[in-house]
């Protein structure tokens, strides 16, 4: 089932299927964020941080809903 | 090295342009540190330099550029800037963060398409890779991007040498081949050179690393998840805002302050009053000199008594929460705050150096991305963002109250004068947040060397700022004292400054002195007696709304234009006034 970041509890791991549209994938990819990808919640509140690789990365809710997910 | 004209192939024969280029926060002010020997500002977190910084060095003119994401992303003001020194630049470092190459790399590519020939590559902050068990393969690196690439760890000096060497060396193309400005993504560009730590973090299997880095991932990880937890976390930002006000108000204020006040009063000031007026006699320019507001008196003691301990205090304290990291995890709590705003993460940035002096904050407007953040966030700091100086003085006016209820209240009436200005301004404009992505840097232990050139830059910066202008503010107020001005200024306000704000009618000389510089006012409310807990509380809130200072509104003037600049000093003006009467009615009852 394909799911947004927003979707993932905290703590939840997945995989990056697809961004929601162009820009948004420049942006995330601008930041090192890419399809296939595994990433991690860390912590989830009005603004989300995932962890990914060695590092985390915060993002809005907002962006998060173009992020999507596989469980 | 000096220049030479001996030889037609020598590289140091002409002078080069060398442009550092790279992500936020990868290190670049430190590789420009390094190379000039000259000191540029560095923290822990993104958006530290948003202006250009320039040095002369034995290979020519070094620039250090803002942190940029990508060449063709949304930082729009910040890349014009960039690109246009890349242009015209004869080497382009591209920095790299070795913890972040995955990120990184997605830059590199976009130089390398379009200025192959002139990159070096620099992987930066490579013991912090190796802490986390992160091999980096820089000799495979360099093969698969076809440019020379350069292992450093900037703060502390190291591959100086093989830097300056790749620089020296890139007058030409570089002789390997090129795989990355092919389609090859970064993934593969990766695998080749760290394929133990890519394929490992790929999969999350981070227990593969070894007992040491997991275990230190582990403790991060777990400190990050309480610093960002709405309890936890914001319990710790209490504390820090609580130390502040302990240290500034108490230990400074209450203690070296003090001390350095009477001695300044016991020796110095007898001393040359003496010296002045056996001198000169008694005449104005004596006056000017040694009076009530004398140059070598009331400004020598404000500036080194008062403002210097204060300020060196507040900035210490600075630079141990930016290097440590911290900030990034306020940035995170405080999110839910700013989006009410119609903001989003970013404008702590500014705002945070908005705290540090109001024209910076506003220059570093420039890294919000739509033009309705920028004019929110430059309108919050001119109206409800106290400078430095000014904060310090404060902290120590309210610490005489000896009563935490009463800096309670004062930062509860900035909050909500912050909430209601930004609400308001944000209906006036169209337009939605912009999406909010950040990286979050590791948190570390704070360098005290690069604490040590922090505070001693940004101190003499303050004092070279203020000096001059509080000599000629002491001189031109002596001279508005002795021609009436300011008796006449006392009773044609004191409807306003008496009734209104129920405070003493020398209050009304604080106005012109809040017009020239913000802390200048605080100053002078510090020197004023005032009786109660509530007229200190309303004498805060009226000076931290007053207009901003000459240097704020020029800046404001060139970045955001004169109807803003306008704008935004007749509002503040109104504002202080206001909301100083309804604190001074309200905190009477």
């Amino acid at each position: 089932m394909m799911k947004s970041v927003v979707d993932l509890p905290p703590g939840g791991s997945a995989k990056i299927l697809k961004f929601e549209n162009a820009k948004t994938a420049s942006l995330l990819e601008s930041m090192g964020l890419f399809i296939g990808q595994s990433i991690h919640v860390i912590h989830k509140s009005a603004t989300i941080v995932i962890g990914v690789n060695h590092r985390m990365v915060a993002m809005s809710k907002s962006l998060a809903r173009k992020v999507h997910v596989s469980l | 090295m000096s220049h030479c004209d001996h030889c037609h192939h020598c590289p140091f024969r002409r002078q080069y342009k060398v442009v550092l280029v790279g992500h936020p926060n990868v290190g670049k002010s430190s590789i420009f540190n390094m190379l000039s020997r000259r000191y540029t500002e560095v923290s822990n977190y993104a958006g530290t330099s948003v202006s250009v910084t320039t040095a002369r060095t034995h290979f020519g003119t070094l620039v250090d550029t803002p942190g940029i994401h990508s060449l063709a992303g949304s930082d729009a003001q910040i890349e014009e800037i960039t690109k246009e020194h890349i242009d015209e630049a004869d080497i382009v470092i591209n920095v790299v963060n070795a913890v972040t190459l995955d990120r990184d790399l997605i830059l590199t590519k976009q130089l390398l398409q379009t200025y192959h020939s002139k990159v070096v590559v620099v992987v930066n902050q490579a013991d912090e890779a190796e802490k986390r068990g992160i091999a980096i393969d820089y000799h495979e690196l360099s093969k698969t991007l076809g440019v020379k690439v350069v292992r450093t760890v900037a703060i502390r000096g190291v591959g100086k040498k093989e830097l300056v060497l790749a620089i020296m060396s890139n007058v030409g193309p570089y002789n390997l081949p090129c795989h990355a400005s092919s389609s090859s993504d970064v993934a593969t560009i990766l695998s080749r050179c760290m394929p133990h730590a890519y394929y490992h973090e790929h999969h999350g299997h981070h227990e593969h690393h070894g007992h040491g880095h997991h275990h230190r991932h582990y403790m991060l990880t777990k400190i990050d998840k309480l610093l960002l937890s709405p309890v936890i976390g914001w319990g710790v930002v209490l504390l820090t805002l609580y130390t502040l006000f302990k240290i500034l108000g108490c230990v400074i204020a209450g203690n070296i302050v003090d001390y350095l006040v009477s001695a300044i009063d016991k020796f110095y000031v007898p001393a040359v009053s003496k010296l002045v007026s056996g001198l000169l006699g008694d005449n104005l320019f004596t006056e000017v000199l040694i009076g009530e507001f004398g140059v070598l008196t009331m400004a020598v003691k404000v500036i080194f008594g008062i403002l210097m301990p204060l300020i060196i205090g507040f900035y210490i304290i600075m630079s141990l929460l930016e290097d440590s990291g911290y900030i990034p995890r306020i940035a995170i709590l405080t999110s839910r705050f700013f989006n009410f705003l119609g903001l989003n993460g970013d404008a702590v940035i500014p705002i945070l150096l908005g705290f540090g002096c109001g024209a910076l904050g506003t220059i570093s407007c420039r890294i919000l991305k739509t033009k309705k953040e920028q004019v929110i966030v430059t309108a919050l700091i001119g109206i409800a963002v106290p400078c430095a100086a000014q904060q310090c003085i404060i902290i120590s006016l309210l610490a005489t109250t000896n009563n935490v209820g009463v800096w309670a209240a004062y930062i509860a009436v900035m909050l909500a004068v912050m909430i209601i200005s930004g609400k308001v301004i944000g209906w006036f404009i169209n337009g939605r947040p912009s999406d909010f992505i950040m990286d979050i840097p590791t948190l570390r232990i704070p360098s005290i060397v690069n604490c040590y050139h922090k505070t001693a830059r940004r101190t003499k910066s303050f004092l070279r700022e203020t000096a001059a202008i509080f000599a000629i503010s002491s001189a031109a107020i002596t001279v508005l004292h002795k021609c009436g001005f300011l008796s006449w200024l006392q009773t044609s306000l004191s409807p306003v400054v008496e009734n209104l704000l129920h405070l003493p009618k020398e209050f009304a000389d604080i106005f012109v002195m809040g017009m020239i510089r913000r802390d200048l006012a605080a100053i002078g409310v510090f020197d004023m007696t005032l009786a109660t807990g509530s007229q200190i509380l309303t004498a805060s809130v009226v000076i931290s709304l007053f207009v901003p200072c000459i240097n704020a509104i020029v800046v404001i003037l060139k970045e955001r234009g004169w109807k803003m600049a306008f704008l935004l000093w007749i509002s503040s003006f109104v504002l202080a006034v206001s909301v100083g009467s309804l604190v001074a009615r309200v905190s009477t009852i």
